[in-house]
C-alpha cells in the first residue's frame, strides 16, 4: 500500500469503482480501501443489474442523472477496454390493478414531455407481443431507453481500467481511524499502516454510518435488504427481458408509507421485478425490508416473490429455481435520495451513497460527478438534491 | 479446443485464467461473478474443485487458503412452485 | 520344503517410492513370519507396513494369533507358535494385504493364498499367470481352490501352486482380460435392448423381474423395465446422446450419473432440463433431445 495518495476511496464497490477509475483518469493519486478480499461484494454484487428510467417519478431529480448515466454506460464498454455487457433493452412495466390505470396515463404523459420514449399498452396487445405475460395483466408501458448491464464486470471493469492509470485497490483492509487536523482530512489509520491524504471518498454503502462516525458525521444510511430468486436456465423471451410491476414506484420510493398498509406484501416491499439474462436464467425481485445487516434469505418474503411472479409471468412457476440470496442496500431513509455531496466538516471529506436500488444505474455519473466536485470544486450536473446538508435543513424545518 | 472448466455454461480454462490475471482476483466468488464459471444449472458442483485449484496456482497459495463458493438455498433444483404451497398442503 | 530350494526376493528402495515394500520393511514388521516358521508349513503372512487406525486382522483370527497393539494404529503383529495357517484372516484386510504361505505344499511346489476382488474369477485346475507385488508376471501356477463367492461384498480367496523358489516373489495372478467363457454377469438376452443391461451384479445381487413400459424418445418408440431410470433405458437402446450446449453446441450425455453435473438433462414431457439420471421412466412419456435451454410451448 501507498504511503500517501492523493484521494482515498473507502470501499470497493461500483460506487467505489467508479470514482477511483474518473480521479485516476484525471491523474489524481487514488487508493481504493476495501474490507472484503475482492471487490463487489456489497450491494453491487447482489442486484439483478437492471438500468430502469421509467421507474421514476418524472419529477424526481434523480431522472436528470439517471439519463446522464445511461448515456455515459453506452460508451463505457468501448472507454475502458472492456465489455460490461450493457443491453439496450428496453423495460417493460406491467400493472395488475385497473386502479392504476389513470396513473399509468398520467406518468406515460409526464414522462414523454421529459423527452422519454414511452407509450401505454393495453394488456392484450402486451400479451400478443409477449405471450407468456399473464392474464392478470391490464395494462403497461414500454419504454426503450432503459437497459441492463452486467454489475459485476461494471465494478471489476473501472477497477481494471483506474489501476491502468495508477489506481490502487487494497484488499481485506479494517479502517481504524481517520485523522484530522484544523478541520482538515489528514490521513486514514488502517490495519496496515497510514496512509496520508488531502480527500477521502466515503463509498461505504449500507456500511456508511460506522465510517461517518469516525469524523464525527450521522450519515443517515442504513441497510436496505433485497431477496431474489434465479432460475434454471429457460427459452429465450421474445420481446422483453426486462419486466417490472407498477406496484415497484410506490414501494420503491414511497418505502415509509409502504410500511403502514396493511397488505403483508407491501410490508415487505414485495414488487416485481424480472430479468432474463442471457443464459437463460430469470432473476426474480424484489423486495424492501429492513432486518439490520442479516442477508439471508426468508421465506415469508420469498412465498410473496413467487405469488406475484405468478400474476405477472404465471408459467414461470413450473420452473426450477437454482438459487436464492439478499443484499443488502444503502438507503437513504430521510428522503431516499442517494448523497452525492462533500461535506462543510471536517474538509476534504466526500460521501458518494445512498443510492439505495440505483447504485449501479448511476455509479457511471457519481464517479464523474465526484472527481468534479474534487478536481473542478463544480459539477456539470445540478446536485442540490443530493448535497448532505440537506438533513440540517430538514431538521431545522422540522423545529 | 481449450479445456472447459464449467460444464454447464461451457466456460473454459483460458477465460477464467485471463479474468484472474486481468482483474487480480482472489475469491472464486468472484471467479464465478466475472467468467460465469458455477452459475449454470450444476450451480458450481463440477467445476468448484477446477476453480479453486486454478485460483490457488494463479495466486501461488495453498487450497486450503481458498474460500470455497458462498452456500444458498435451495439444496437442489425445486420448482417456484414449492415456495407458495402452504404447509402439509401438497398439491 | 526342498531344503536345496533357494527363495527368490526382490529388490525395491520402499514402499514410499516404489509402491512395493523391500525385503527390510516387511521383515522388519511384526506381522511377517520368520523363514523357520515359514519352513514348518502354512502360515499368516501379513505385509502391513504402514501404521494407520485398523484392525479387522485381529478380530479374524480364531486362534487369537493377531494382535493389533497397544493402539489401532499399531502394526499387527503375528504369534508365530499360535498360528495354525488357516487363512482365515486373508479377507478381513481391507488392503489385501496378508496371504497364507506354505513352503510344505509337496516337494516342488508351495501353497500360495490371497485375496481376489476382479471378475471373473478363475476356474480350480486352471493354469494361470503368477504375479509378483508390481503385478509382473514371475511364473506360471495353478489354482487349486478358491474360497468365497464374490457375491454380498465378500472377498474371494485364491489358493494357487507355484514353484517353491517363488514363494516370497509371487503374491497375487495377473489375468490380462476376460475371456468370453468365463462367468458372465450380463444378461443372456438377445434382445438388443438389454445387451447394456446389468441384470445379475456382484455386489446388488440378482435384479427382480420387472415390468415393461414404452416410451418415445425423439419420436421413436423403445422398451424400458419399469421403475429404471430415463437415462438407463436410452443408454439400452444404443442412444448415448442426451443433448447439445447453448455455447458450442457441444453432445452431452451420461457423466456423473448422480444428478449432480445436469450433462444428462432432456426435454421430458415438454418440461425442459429433467436430469435423466435420476428420474425413472413412465408409461408413456415422451422424451426428447434437449437443443440448449429447450423450447417452450
Amino acid at each position: 500500500m501507498n504511503k500517501i495518495a492523493d484521494v482515498v476511496v473507502i470501499g470497493g464497490g461500483v460506487i467505489g469503482c467508479s470514482v477511483a477509475y474518473h480521479l485516476a483518469k484525471r491523474g489524481a493519486k487514488v487508493t481504493v480501501l476495501e474490507k472484503r478480499e475482492g471487490l463487489c461484494f456489497g450491494a453491487s454484487g447482489s442486484n439483478q443489474g437492471g438500468v430502469p428510467v421509467s421507474l421514476f417519478l418524472p419529477e424526481s431529480p434523480l431522472l436528470e442523472l439517471i439519463r446522464a448515466s445511461i448515456t455515459l454506460y453506452k460508451s463505457l464498454s468501448q472507454e475502458i477496454g472492456y465489455d460490461i455487457e450493457y443491453q439496450q433493452s428496453g423495460l417493460l412495466v406491467c400493472s395488475v390493478d385497473e386502479k392504476q390505470y389513470p396513473y399509468l396515463e398520467k406518468h406515460v404523459q409526464e414522462m414523454q414531455r421529459k423527452g422519454v420514449d414511452i407509450r401505454l399498452l393495453e394488456g392484450d396487445e402486451i400479451r400478443k407481443l409477449e405471450p407468456i405475460i399473464g392474464y392478470d395483466v391490464v395494462a403497461g408501458t414500454e419504454e426503450w431507453e432503459s437497459g441492463i448491464v452486467n454489475p459485476f464486470k461494471v465494478t471489476h471493469g473501472l477497477a481494471y481500467a483506474a489501476r491502468k492509470f495508477g489506481a490502487e485497490f487494497i484488499l481485506t483492509t479494517k479502517i481504524y481511524g481517520i485523522e484530522v487536523k484544523e478541520n482538515r482530512i489528514t490521513s486514514v489509520i488502517t490495519d496496515k499502516g497510514k496512509l496520508a491524504t488531502k480527500f477521502i471518498v466515503a463509498t461505504t454503502g449500507a456500511w456508511s454510518l460506522e465510517i461517518g462516525q469516525m469524523v464525527g458525521l450521522t450519515i443517515p444510511v442504513r441497510p436496505q435488504r433485497g431477496q431474489v430468486i434465479v432460475t434454471e436456465p429457460l427459452p429465450l423471451n421474445k420481446r422483453w427481458n426486462y419486466i417490472n410491476d407498477a406496484d415497484y414506484l410506490n414501494i420503491a420510493f414511497n418505502a415509509d408509507e409502504a410500511g403502514n398498509y396493511e397488505n403483508q406484501r407491501i410490508k415487505l416491499g414485495v414488487a416485481g421485478n424480472y430479468i432474463q439474462k442471457d443464459t437463460g436464467t430469470w432473476t426474480i425481485g424484489s423486495s424492501r425490508d429492513f432486518a439490520g445487516y442479516d442477508n439471508q434469505v426468508t421465506m415469508e418474503t420469498t412465498n410473496y416473490l413467487v405469488k406475484r411472479m405468478i400474476q405477472f409471468i404465471p408459467k414461470l412457476k413450473d420452473s426450477n429455481f437454482i438459487r436464492m440470496y439478499a443484499g443488502l442496500r444503502p438507503f437513504c431513509y430521510p428522503d431516499g435520495l442517494p448523497i452525492i455531496s462533500e461535506v462543510d466538516n471536517p474538509s476534504g471529506f466526500l460521501i458518494a451513497t445512498g443510492h439505495a436500488g440505483e447504485g449501479v444505474t448511476l455509479a457511471p455519473i457519481t464517479g464523474k460527478l465526484i472527481s468534479e466536485l474534487i478536481t473542478e470544486k463544480k459539477t456539470s450536473l445540478p446536485i442540490d438534491a443530493f448535497r448532505f446538508s440537506r438533513f440540517k435543513d430538514m431538521e431545522t424545518e422540522a423545529d | 479446443m481449450d479445456t472447459i472448466i464449467c460444464r454447464c455454461e461451457e466456460i473454459t480454462e483460458d477465460e477464467i485464467r485471463d479474468a484472474i490475471r486481468k482483474f487480480e482476483l482472489r475469491t472464486i466468488d468472484e471467479v464465478k461473478r466475472l467468467t460465469g464459471a458455477g452459475m449454470g444449472l450444476c450451480q458450481g458442483r463440477s467445476c468448484e474443485p477446477l476453480l479453486k485449484r486454478i485460483l490457488a496456482q494463479e495466486t501461488n497459495r495453498g487450497i486450503n487458503q481458498i474460500m470455497p463458493l458462498s452456500r444458498r438455498p435451495p439444496a437442489k433444483p425445486i420448482k417456484l412452485e414449492a415456495l407458495i404451497r402452504e404447509k402439509g398442503n401438497e398439491s | 520344503m526342498n531344503k536345496n530350494t533357494q527363495l527368490l526376493s526382490w529388490t525395491s528402495k520402499g514402499a514410499a517410492s516404489e509402491g512395493v515394500p523391500s525385503r527390510e520393511e516387511l521383515e522388519k514388521s511384526p506381522g511377517y513370519p520368520g523363514m523357520e516358521r515359514l519352513m514348518k508349513g502354512p502360515v499368516a503372512v501379513i505385509e502391513c507396513i504402514q501404521e494407520i487406525p485398523c484392525n479387522p486382522c485381529e478380530a479374524a483370527c480364531p486362534s487369537g494369533a493377531i494382535t493389533v497393539a497397544p493402539s489401532i494404529n499399531s502394526l499387527p503383529k503375528l504369534d508365530e507358535d499360535k498360528c495354525t495357517g488357516c487363512g482365515l484372516c486373508i479377507s478381513s484386510c481391507p488392503g489385501l494385504a496378508i496371504f497364507v504361505v506354505d513352503l510344505c505344499h509337496d516337494n516342488e511346489s508351495a501353497l500360495l493364498s490371497f485375496p481376489f476382488e476382479y471378475l471373473p474369477l478363475p476356474r480350480i485346475g486352471e493354469e494361470v499367470p503368477a504375479s509378483d507385488r508390481e503385478g509382473k508376471e514371475v511364473c506360471r501356477g495353478k489354482v487349486i481352490n478358491i474360497v468365497g463367492k464374490s457375491t454380498k461384498g465378500h472377498t474371494p480367496v485364491i489358493s494357487i501352486s507355484i514353484p517353491q523358489k517363488y514363494a516370497l516373489l509371487v503374491r497375487g495372478i495377473a489375468i490380462k482380460q476376460a475371456d468370453s467363457t468365463r462367468q458372465n454377469f450380463l444378461s443372456d438376452s438377445n434382445d438388443n435392448e438389454d445387451k447394456m443391461r446389468i441384470l445379475e451384479h456382484p455386489i446388488l445381487g440378482r435384479q427382480d423381474a420387472a415390468k415393461t413400459v414404452e416410451v418415445t424418445i425423439d419420436n421413436k418408440k423403445i422398451k424400458a423395465r419399469e421403475g429404471e431410470m430415463i437415462l438407463a433405458a436410452l443408454l439400452s437402446a444404443g442412444i448415448r446422446v442426451n443433448r447439445f450446449t447453448s455455447r458450442y453446441n457441444q453432445p452431452r450425455g451420461l457423466f456423473c450419473g448422480i444428478g449432480q453435473c445436469t450433462d444428462c438433462v432432456m426435454t421430458v414431457n415438454g418440461i425442459p432440463n429433467i436430469r435423466t439420471c435420476v428420474t425413472p421412466v413412465e408409461e408413456g412419456m415422451v422424451i426428447e433431445t434437449q437443443y440448449s435451454r429447450g423450447e417452450w410451448d
